[in-house]
């Protein structure tokens, strides 16, 4: 009983110190950007599987749109915000399909890292592998590495 | 007696803590110190991050970012027969480490050659190294049954190079950043008609699995 007050007092030190780490850690991104954008975007209507709840919450997915390259080629681009305070990594990785709905086969399909932090907005690309190629699936997951 | 309840009570939470403890050590025990060896995917995010070497996943995504921006960039297009003809000129490993920098370019060639937009040489190469010397001996072979020129065609792009490192460190936590730099040159102007660079930075003190 005689140590209640010792360890009252080492418990607040303890706290106070671990929300001086936390305040630390947290690192937020302010966004500035024009209004009205000026570019059109080609918006995809997507649809969503959400195994990980708890990547769902962190990490939103503000849009998705396509566009065509090298004349022929599909380009998708996802627009994510890292909902969090804190720095948070993420893995993402494109499939791609023809219009007959079969997977087209990379010679590479890593799947890549991408580090965001607090409430920053960041933009993924992918370029499809060829011409064949009509749909994509994107693939999203916590921070591995 | 106040004393013996301080004794007993630390005592008692000590016994009942140390079995868990215990337990949790050995779950610890057996999905990591006793993990056995497995197969995982290359291109997945479970394999091993080094800080002193270029790992396969840092090849694949140098690899796939440089594919997406050449392809992006429609620098491939402009030639007047498509098609278009690539050769891989040099590479240059500017690290101190010993790589194989067909790791970086297999992969583009691969990729390119599938998305039909790029032909890939392969009898045609620096200093006359030829990929393929069975295919060049076959066309030698066939100018001189036939008595007349192949119609080979000569590469409109070349593909060249340089992969470099940087190496810090800040008390115990060691950064190592590998620079992956391409340029596409078009043969007939000689000009640079696509530039890009992968700058790949990992951070730690001690290697570690993806998870």
């Amino acid at each position: 009983m005689k140590n209640t007050p010792f360890l009252r007092r080492v418990f607040a030190i303890a706290a106070s110190g671990f929300l001086v780490l936390l305040a630390a850690c947290t690192t937020t991104v302010d966004t500035v950007e024009r209004e009205e954008p000026v570019g059109t975007r080609q918006e995809v209507d997507d649809q969503r599987i959400t195994t990980d709840r708890t990547l769902g919450r962190i990490l939103e997915v503000r849009g998705v749109n396509e566009a065509t390259v090298s004349n022929d080629l599909l380009r998708v681009q996802v627009e994510l915000r890292n909902t969090r305070r804190g720095l948070r990594r993420f893995n993402y990785q494109f499939e791609w399909f023809d219009d007959e709905g079969m997977i087209v086969q990379q010679a590479t399909t890593p799947w890549r890292t991408l580090q965001m932090e607090g409430g920053e907005i960041a933009t993924i690309t992918g370029v499809a592998p060829n011409p064949r190629v009509t749909d994509f699936r994107l693939k999203l997951m916590s921070g591995t590495r | 007696m106040q004393l013996a309840i301080q004794f007993t009570r630390p005592l008692a939470l000590i016994r009942r803590v140390l079995p868990l403890a215990g337990l949790g050590l050995l779950v610890l025990a057996v999905s990591f110190g006793c993990r056995s060896a497995a197969y995982v995917d290359p291109e997945g995010p479970r394999t091993i991050v080094t800080l002193d070497d270029i790992n396969i996943q840092d090849w694949n995504q140098a690899a796939d970012v440089m594919i997406d921006s050449l392809l992006t960039s429609a620098a491939l297009e402009d030639v007047p027969e498509q098609p278009s003809v690539m050769a891989i000129s040099r590479i240059v490993n500017n690290t101190s480490l010993q790589v194989d920098t067909n790791m970086l370019t297999g992969k583009i060639r691969r990729d390119l050659n599938q998305s039909g937009k790029v032909l890939t040489t392969t009898t045609i190469g620096l200093g006359g190294r030829v990929d393929d010397p069975l295919a060049e001996s076959e066309r030698e072979y066939r100018e001189f049954m036939e008595d007349r020129p192949s119609e080979q065609r000569r590469p409109d792009f070349t593909l060249s190079g340089r992969i470099m490192e940087d190496q810090v460190r800040a008390g115990r936590t060691r950064q190592a950043t590998y620079i992956f730099q391409l340029a596409l040159t078009e043969v007939r102007s000689g000009l640079a008609v696509w530039e890009d660079e992968v700058q790949i930075t990992k951070q730690g003190t001690r290697p570690a699995v993806g998870w």
